[in-house]
């Protein structure tokens, strides 16, 4: 593999909250290379929004801090640039699309507006211009009328149309790199599908590369080449898509699968959830971060946080953060999770946390 | 559009029918009436006399068929005579409205022009110092009274450094500059407090924007920080303050009594404040009608300028 057009290295960023410093991303890694659409999966609260948000550094400057790491675009470090630096890059090398197209529009001023204002922020095209390209942008993400429907409000239009528009702009400049921050999580399954669809077509086009956040395992399997699995800020298990889904190697991404509804098995068999909630990341425990909701566990787990090592597999960069593969003592090497749901007591214990947490919340 | 308006205008209909209905209420339920009010205390105890000008006011007939004589004048533009002063009441207002619209505009824009850049000041430098001494600049705004800081104006520019003319008023067609500036300190006085509140307003509206996803979206683009707050978060964060400013004219109107007393300005307040202590009761009841319509034209103006500056109203 050529060098990667952007790298996270070992990213840590924390918020200064009333109630001291919370590391919302804690030694997270990850890198993307030329086309390619790599997918950051995980619950929310796991740290892939503000993730996203630090790579193109829209975190609110008074409370987030870069704590460590580096965000390398084309071998430079965003992190050592100022914010002037960074305004040239934000739409124009690297474009962000986000969750909800409700809300993520303004208001009061038209479309046309909202990617005009794009286009013409980075490069230098005469009003007609702008106007022309807004109306290719438009008909090329499949706005009907996009001539009438260039002066029209966010509000005229329904939210997979939205997400289309939201789509346009960050095309508007043709940036390298795109990140997609849950975006069909708002939109109806029908048109989920479209959306996908089109961003996929449209990034191959342009030659754009993707990183896509989501917590839904059918869009990976559906659009992304390699697959980050994160859990409390950093990463779990990361494998190309076909080795992920064929074997994944630790309990957490089980869980994440067991949690898919399939077509094959029966449909009175009920999903499987993952007990528990995320933890708080102003109070994380030691040793493995998913260890208090983990059946597996043992006691190794408690000790000592597990590092990203090869899996058991063999695969070429698949990794995962697990005590229970390590190739001298690891149990679950040879578990077959589809099979083997943990340990019954322990799974017990763990559920009967979950429940007493829910009860000190009411 | 027009739609809009027209159904604005008719929901204004109904509110100054019962504005009509309470200023006359009021005003019949006060003890003593019109006649003995003119007769004074001594007179009204000529029962006879007494009697007479009832009949003669019309006193006499019952509540609701006075309410509708009052109404069938007024709406010819016949709102009686003044007890006090026996003018045309119409006319009298007329003219004395004049001098206290230019103080409500001026005392308006000297709000506005003071609160909106020290609002998004203190927004954009949220808990840090200037936010602080906008605050504190807002809060000692609020809690000063608008007839107290007049007398200190006065003291100040016109006694000690005679700046200005202390009190006194000239139409403003008559000699425009003379007129702006004996209006000056009347207008300052008078924005005091609702400046103070406007601020306020300004600044937690803009925060409140600044935290919206399309906030991000917009400097995501890679607009410049000036831009992503003038081209996308001011125009969102002045919806509520429209609104506020347009709230606000109907109080202006009344602070003006203080503030036109204090500066001998012959305005609608100084005449409502001359009205209540003659008991002038036909002028009372005219001049709260006019308040009362003022402040419907003002709320109506404001959804005008609302749809304006907010699509969403305006197609919806």
């Amino acid at each position: 593999m050529s060098a990667p057009l952007l790298e996270v290295r070992d990213l840590e960023v924390a918020f200064d909250t009333r109630r001291g410093r919370v590391k919302a991303v804690d030694g997270l890694s990850f890198s993307l290379g030329k086309g390619e659409i790599i997918a950051l999966v995980g619950e929310s609260g796991c740290g892939k929004s503000v993730a996203v948000r630090s790579v193109m550094k829209l975190l609110p400057e008074q409370t987030a801090r870069y704590e460590a790491g580096s965000i390398t675009l084309d071998g430079k470090d965003l992190l050592d640039l100022d914010d002037k630096a960074m305004q040239k890059i934000r739409g124009h090398d690297i474009a962000l699309i986000f969750q909800d197209p409700m809300s993520s529009l303004n208001p009061v001023l038209t479309i046309g507006e909202q990617i005009g204002e794009a286009i013409s922020r980075h490069q230098r095209v005469s009003r007609r211009e702008v106007v022309e390209r807004t109306i290719e942008l438009l008909r090329r993400v499949g706005i009907p009328a996009p001539e009438t429907r260039l002066k029209a409000y966010p509000h005229e239009f329904s939210g997979g149309m939205r997400q289309r528009v939201m789509i346009a702009m960050a095309l508007s400049c043709n940036p390298r790199v795109i990140l997609a921050d849950e975006i069909t999580t708002a939109l109806d399954v029908t048109i989920q599908a479209q959306i996908m669809d089109l961003l996929k077509s449209l990034v191959a086009d342009a030659g754009a590369a993707v990183v896509m956040i989501t917590h839904d395992m059918g869009i990976v399997a559906g659009a992304a080449e390699r697959v980050y699995v994160m859990y409390a800020g950093t990463v779990v298990e990361t494998a190309t898509t076909a080795d992920l889904f064929a074997r994944p190697a630790m309990p957490y991404t089980w869980g994440l699968l067991r949690s898919i509804p399939s077509l094959e098995r029966p449909v009175d068999e009920p999903l499987v959830p993952i007990e528990g909630l995320p933890p708080n990341l102003a109070r994380l425990e030691p040793g493995c971060r998913f260890r208090p909701r983990c059946a597996y566990r043992r006691a190794i787990c408690g000790a000592a946080e597990p590092p990203l090592a090869p899996a058991p597999d063999g695969a070429e960069g698949h990794l995962a953060r697990c005590w229970g593969l390590d190739p001298e003592n690891g149990w679950l090497r040879d578990t077959d999770w589809t099979s083997d749901l943990g340990d019954a007591e322990t799974m017990a214990e763990i559920s009967a946390a979950a429940a007493q947490v829910q009860g000190e919340k009411r | 559009m027009l739609g809009y308006l027209l159904r604005r205008l008719a929901s204004a209909a109904v509110v100054v029918v019962l504005v009509s209905i309470i200023a006359f209420a009021i005003v019949s339920v006060l003890p003593g009436d019109t006649a003995a009010a003119l007769l004074g205390e001594e007179g009204a105890r000529n029962s006879e006399r007494y009697q007479l000008l009832r009949q003669e006011l019309g006193l006499d007939q019952p509540i609701v068929v006075r309410y509708f004589t009052w109404v069938a004048h007024a709406v010819t533009g016949d709102l009686g005579q003044s007890l006090r002063t026996g003018e045309q009441i119409g006319p009298a207002i007329l003219a004395r409205a004049v001098p206290t619209v230019q103080l409500a505009i001026m005392a308006l824009l000297i709000s506005v022009v003071i609160a909106i850049p020290v609002g998004v000041i203190s927004s954009v430098y949220y808990r840090r110092f200037p936010d602080h001494l906008g605050t504190l600049f807002a809060l000692t705004a609020i809690a000063t009274p608008g007839f107290w800081f007049g007398i200190m104006l006065i003291m100040l520019f016109s006694v000690t450094l005679r700046w200005l003319p202390p009190s006194g008023y000239l139409p403003f067609f008559q000699d425009p500059l003379g007129s702006l500036q004996l209006m000056f300190m009347p207008a300052l006085a008078l924005a005091t407090g609702f400046t103070g509140v406007l601020i306020r307003q300004v600044r937690s509206s803009v925060l409140e924007v600044l935290n919206e996803d399309y906030i991000t979206t917009a400097r995501s683009k890679g607009l410049s920080p000036a831009k992503v707050l003038f081209g996308h978060a001011l125009r969102n964060a002045l919806l509520p303050v429209v609104t506020l400013v347009g709230l606000q004219l109907g109080a202006l109107f009344g602070g003006a009594a203080t503030v036109e007393t204090v500066f001998s300005i012959p305005g609608l307040g100084r005449l409502a404040v001359d009205s209540i202590f003659f008991r002038d009761f036909t002028m009372i009841q005219a001049l709260m009608l006019v308040l009362a319509l003022t402040v419907l034209f003002a709320s109506v103006l404001t959804d005008l300028v609302y749809s304006r500056i907010d699509p969403r109203i305006r197609r919806g």
